[in-house]
């Protein structure tokens, strides 16, 4: 039996649909986005996670490599996560804990159990349980059968997608899932290739989603001076105007928050400014400038 | 051997300072050898007596004038040496505060240090818990509250009452002495007791006097017309009930304040059930308008904060078995606005909810959670009636009138006792098992006769669990006997007077409230230490039996240096599952461990003969306090640190989110103890963001059988600056466990351990 590979199961999902949640996020992903906050999302097998607070320099990761790759610098043993990111042993090689593994496989029913845990707090709240990524559509094998699994058990199932999907796999999640999260990351090609690595196509989903009658929650990450141009406030009224199961649009500005732990990047990872409130004041004025409708940051509702 | 040294912990838990006494040392020191040569005069024999002459010493002294704003009067100060009934204001019975009095001696003259050593003797052999522990202590197992040496501690004390205020309030004082009065052809032996009573009412209505005269002086003087306007309204509330019963919620709730503050009772019940109509009448009639009725609750706000007991001062709203629901609800309502409004640590605001309730009512609880303030503390009625009926064995009705006091134990309302006056260390107590007997705190051995199988020998997890089982058993047999043993001693010394008049079946009966004459006699057991026990074990079942890394001696050896030198064994403890992720290996051990503890605890109320002796798991800050008294611990937990508090996970340890922690809450079974406390946290941003879906998460996790939440808002950046900063964070208030408090007046450990709990954010 297949298994999928997970990087987290978040339960108390606020964030990814309506209701209480359960979000399954699965590791592996095509795009690079330069503003991606949680890139150990993207490599899509297991990788070496080091957590270097914990070193006490006992060195036996050191002697168990042989020093190719990892150095010791002021007792503390520093890791090149480019040689080791398959390096799994070294989890049992390190007394202290330093290591872990990103990256979990778990079968259809290990999952299915962790979600039904929660059963009581999605009836009561209208939640149910989300697949996210990474890029969920990559493991859709995996998912299906867990898909029809909890469908049949009567859970509300929506689907986060980041819009990139060179194998047409969107259109056999149409049975199962109730709802979809839409990510519109950049209004023209340029933005796509420099920051991004990928020319998407959102309108090309949002069409197969609307005649197949599924309500889309778009997703647009906002990031100062990258994509906040007036080209994407019109793109997005746009779509509102074409496609009426559009049902609301998020805009998710910027954050630094990011976990601790090292790992090898796969992309080439920059920080960009962080939007203050005159900023976020001015995309507010473009959303309702253009009456987009039902738009949502931070939990406050722009426009009705 | 570890030299350990015991941060010293205050008699009692007190948190807040209190207002320094009105009264100067002087004028305290002649009250107080008025007091012990009244008390002086009379034997055992004539307690009753002896009781009423010593409360007429006191009253109406201890009274402080009222100050300006008060819009009812009775603020009165516990001297040193005085009458009581519980810790946190004076103490139980006839008391000295041994404490108290070293301080007074040495603020005082050298010439007044003979009387006072003249009382400190005399108090020595006659002060209660004097009493008590002289015959009652077991060396090196059972010790005084709170001495955290032991695993198991107690007391003497008559905790939690809760007066029946319907029945003040329905007769009035000349009502209850005319309805006294018609009992003595009934029970003509009970002519003492009677007798008793009446004089205690009559001295009632001497301190309504004094009230008077203050009210009547004060208007002799200049003030605002405001003011007059309060103390004319105020001066005809007094002049009223000094005879009749109220007509007004003014005089109806200066009665009820007054009875309580001499009874010494520091719960005020069910407020809304006996105000609610006098409100609604008042509201109705124009006589008062919703903010007056505000300002008047404020002020009786006022009066039970100023008393700092920090872990009483209970007000319970809401609810079934109310007379008139209806005019209840309106109290209800009014008094959240005002805790909301007010932002005061007491009182302990407590909203009792079922399924059916004016929903207005949670949606004004939640805004003013979501305040900080930490109020109201959540009671499920559709589990804890159901509960109290099982565990105390009474009808639907008497139920319905169960209510929290102090950190949360129920007791019936008006008609039952449920002190909780032993407390286990259920981690100390594994620990010293583990180390066949000696406790790694001190060295000493705390298994008293117990023949106890030596680590060693034992090949299977199963066989731990047993000797476990046989030394709580042990501890809880002898805590029981002290318990029952305490009400005998508080019972051969005191008549708590004022407390019988008000409880049923006092009155009926003819007899005082721990001498046959309460409906429910019951107690309660305080278990601490109950979650990091349970994952212990697991780290015991896990380590030693299933995978086999450690043996037991490995363990002991391990423990006994508190892992110096194990620091990879210690991550492993550490990192082990722990209850509080919905975790069903180890969640199951807690379960396991809360049914046998409370079984075996109930099981001992027939044998000392109570009504019923149930579990508390509702700590305040002992977990803390103990926790600085327990060695290192299998878990993980190194020695001194503190404590899980009540059932909740170790601090941190939840890591699952809020749902997992709610279901592995859920899986302690409510039914079967007399009262948890839950803790959650969550950041303000995510509370007032995902209002309706943290709703639904309380809602959800009510069905399941949840009995309880106090829920603390509250953002993490601020508990961490206040912990170094004080001095910004004056009016940050924090749930402790059983009781709230402002966060930077707790003990450094204390804010650690608050701190470190899962903030959802």
């Amino acid at each position: 039996m297949t298994k999928g590979l997970i990087f987290d199961i978040q339960r108390f999902s606020v964030n990814d649909g309506p209701g209480i949640r359960t979000t399954v996020f699965f590791k592996g992903c095509g795009l690079r986005c330069a503003w991606c906050h949680n890139p150990e999302s993207i490599a899509s097998y297991q990788q070496l996670s080091v957590d270097s607070t914990r070193c006490d320099g006992c060195k036996r990761c050191f002697d168990y490599v042989k020093g190719y790759g990892i150095e010791m610098i002021n007792g503390k043993a520093v890791i090149d996560t480019n040689i080791h990111d398959r390096t799994l042993d070294l989890v049992h090689v390190c007394p202290q804990g330093c290591f872990s593994v990103v990256g979990e496989e778990k079968s259809v029913d290990e999952v299915v159990s962790v979600i039904m845990k929660d059963w009581d707090y999605y009836a009561e709240s209208g939640g149910g349980v989300t697949f996210s990524g990474g890029e969920a559509l990559n493991q859709w094998g995996f998912i299906e059968p867990l898909a029809r699994i909890l469908k049949e058990k009567g859970l509300h199932l929506t689907l986060d997608i980041s819009g990139y999907d060179p194998a047409g796999i969107l259109t056999k999640t149409l049975g199962l899932i109730d709802l979809y999260l839409l990510d519109v990351k950049a209004s023209s090609d340029d933005i796509y290739h420099k920051y991004v690595g990928q020319t998407l196509n959102p309108e090309g989903m949002l069409k197969i989603l609307a005649s197949a009658h599924k309500p889309v929650i778009l997703r647009v990450p906002l990031i100062a001076d990258v994509n906040d141009d007036s080209r994407l406030f019109d793109y997005l009224a746009q779509l509102n105007l074409a496609y009426d199961n559009i049902i609301e649009t998020n805009l998710l500005p910027y954050h630094t928050l990011r976990k601790k732990q090292q790992f090898r990047l796969l992309n080439e990872r920059e920080f960009f400014t962080v939007a203050d409130q005159d900023r976020k004041n001015f995309w507010k004025n473009e959303i309702i400038r253009r009456q987009i409708r039902h738009v949502i940051m931070e939990n406050e509702l722009l426009s009705q | 051997m570890i030299e350990r040294i015991l941060k010293k912990n205050e008699q009692n838990v007190a948190v807040a300072p209190k207002e320094p006494l009105y009264k100067s040392d002087v004028e305290q020191l002649e009250i107080m050898v008025e007091y012990t040569e009244t008390h002086r005069r009379f034997s055992d024999d004539q307690k009753l007596e002896r009781e009423i002459a010593c409360l007429n010493v006191l009253f109406p002294k201890v009274f402080r004038p009222m100050y300006n704003g008060d819009r009812i009067v009775g603020r009165y100060d516990a001297l040193p040496i005085g009458f009581g009934s519980v810790t946190s204001v004076g103490a139980p019975g006839h008391y000295c505060r041994f404490d108290q009095m070293a301080k007074l001696r040495s603020r005082m003259e050298k010439k007044y240090h003979s009387t006072i050593d003249d009382l400190i003797a005399y108090w020595k052999l006659h002060d209660t818990r004097e009493i008590f522990y002289r015959d009652n202590l077991l060396e090196n197992v059972m010790g005084p509250f709170v001495d955290v040496r032991y695993p198991v501690i107690i007391t003497a004390r008559f905790s939690g009452m809760y007066l029946d205020y319907n029945k003040l309030l329905d007769y009035g004082i000349d009502g209850l002495i005319g309805l006294i009065e018609s009992k003595k052809s009934e029970n003509p032996s009970s002519m003492i007791e009677y007798e008793s009573m009446i004089q205690a009412l009559q001295l009632l209505q001497k301190v309504i006097d004094h009230h008077i005269a203050e009210v009547k002086n004060t208007l002799s003087e200049s003030l605002s017309d405001d003011r007059r306007c309060q103390l004319v309204t105020l001066l005809d509330a007094l002049k009223e009930i000094r005879n009749d019963k109220p007509s007004s919620f003014l005089s109806a709730m200066q009665l009820a304040w007054l009875y309580s503050s001499m009874a010494g009772v520091v719960n005020y019940g069910r407020m809304d059930d006996y105000l609610g109509d006098y409100l609604v009448s008042d509201l109705n009639s124009g006589r008062l308008s919703e903010a007056e009725a505000m300002d008047l609750i404020e002020s009786q706000w006022r009066l039970i904060e100023v008393k700092r007991t920090n872990v009483n001062g209970r007000v319970i709203v809401g609810g079934k078995g109310r007379r008139n629901e209806k005019n209840a609800d309106v109290f209800c309502k009014l008094a959240i606005e005002v805790t909301k409004r007010a932002q005061m640590v007491e009182p302990q605001f407590t909203l009792r909810f079922y399924e059916g309730m004016d929903p207005q009512i949670m949606e004004k609880a939640m805004d003013s959670i979501s305040t900080g303030i930490t109020y109201p503390i959540l009671y499920n009625d559709d589990v804890n009636i159901d509960a109290v009926m099982k565990t105390m064995n009474v009808d639907y009705t008497t139920a319905c009138n169960y209510v929290p006091f102090g950190c949360g134990e129920f007791v019936l309302a008006g008609k039952g006792v449920g002190t909780p006056n032993v407390c286990i260390n259920l981690l100390k107590s594994l620990t010293i098992l583990v180390h066949d007997g000696v406790d790694q705190w001190d060295y000493q051995y705390k298994l008293g006769p117990l023949n106890v199988k030596k680590m060693s020998e034992i090949s299977a997890f199963e066989e731990f669990l047993e000797l476990y089982k046989q030394q709580l058993a042990y501890y809880i047999e002898s805590g029981g006997q002290a318990h029952a043993q305490s009400y005998k001693v508080m019972n051969e010394q005191i008549g708590f007077i004022f407390t019988s008049i008000l409880t049923d079946d006092c009155i009926n009966r003819g007899k005082m409230v721990l001498d046959g004459g309460v409906f429910h006699l019951g107690g309660t057991n305080e278990m601490y230490g109950n979650i990091n026990a349970a994952d212990s074990l697991y780290a015991i079942k896990k380590l030693v039996f299933e995978d086999k890394v450690l043996t037991m001696s490995q363990l002991q050896d391990i423990l006994a240096h508190d892992f110096d030198g194990h620091e990879n064994l210690r991550r492993k403890m550490t990192d082990l599952p722990k209850f509080g992720n919905d975790d069903d290996e180890v969640d199951q051990l807690a379960v396991w461990l809360h049914e046998f503890t409370c079984s075996h605890v109930a099981k001992q109320a027939e044998k000392v003969g109570l009504d019923s002796w149930l579990v508390v798991v509702i700590n305040n800050q002992v977990n803390t306090e103990w926790g600085r008294a327990t060695a290192s611990s299998p878990d993980g937990r190194i020695a001194g640190m503190y404590m899980s508090n009540a059932n909740n996970p170790q601090s941190g340890a939840d890591i699952n989110g809020p749902t997992a922690m709610l279901n592995s809450l859920a899986k302690i079974r409510a039914d079967i103890n007399a009262g948890t406390v839950q803790n959650i946290k969550f950041s303000k941003r995510m509370f007032d963001q995902e209002r309706k879906k943290i709703q639904a998460l309380f809602k959800t996790y009510f069905k399941k059988g949840g009995p309880q939440l106090m829920v603390n808002i509250v953002s993490q950046a601020d508990l961490i600056d206040a912990y170094h900063n004080p001095q910004n964070h004056r009016d940050l208030i924090v749930r402790v466990g059983g009781f709230s408090a402002r966060y930077v007046n707790l003990d450094k450990d204390v804010q650690k351990e608050i701190m470190e709990r899962t903030c959802n954010d």
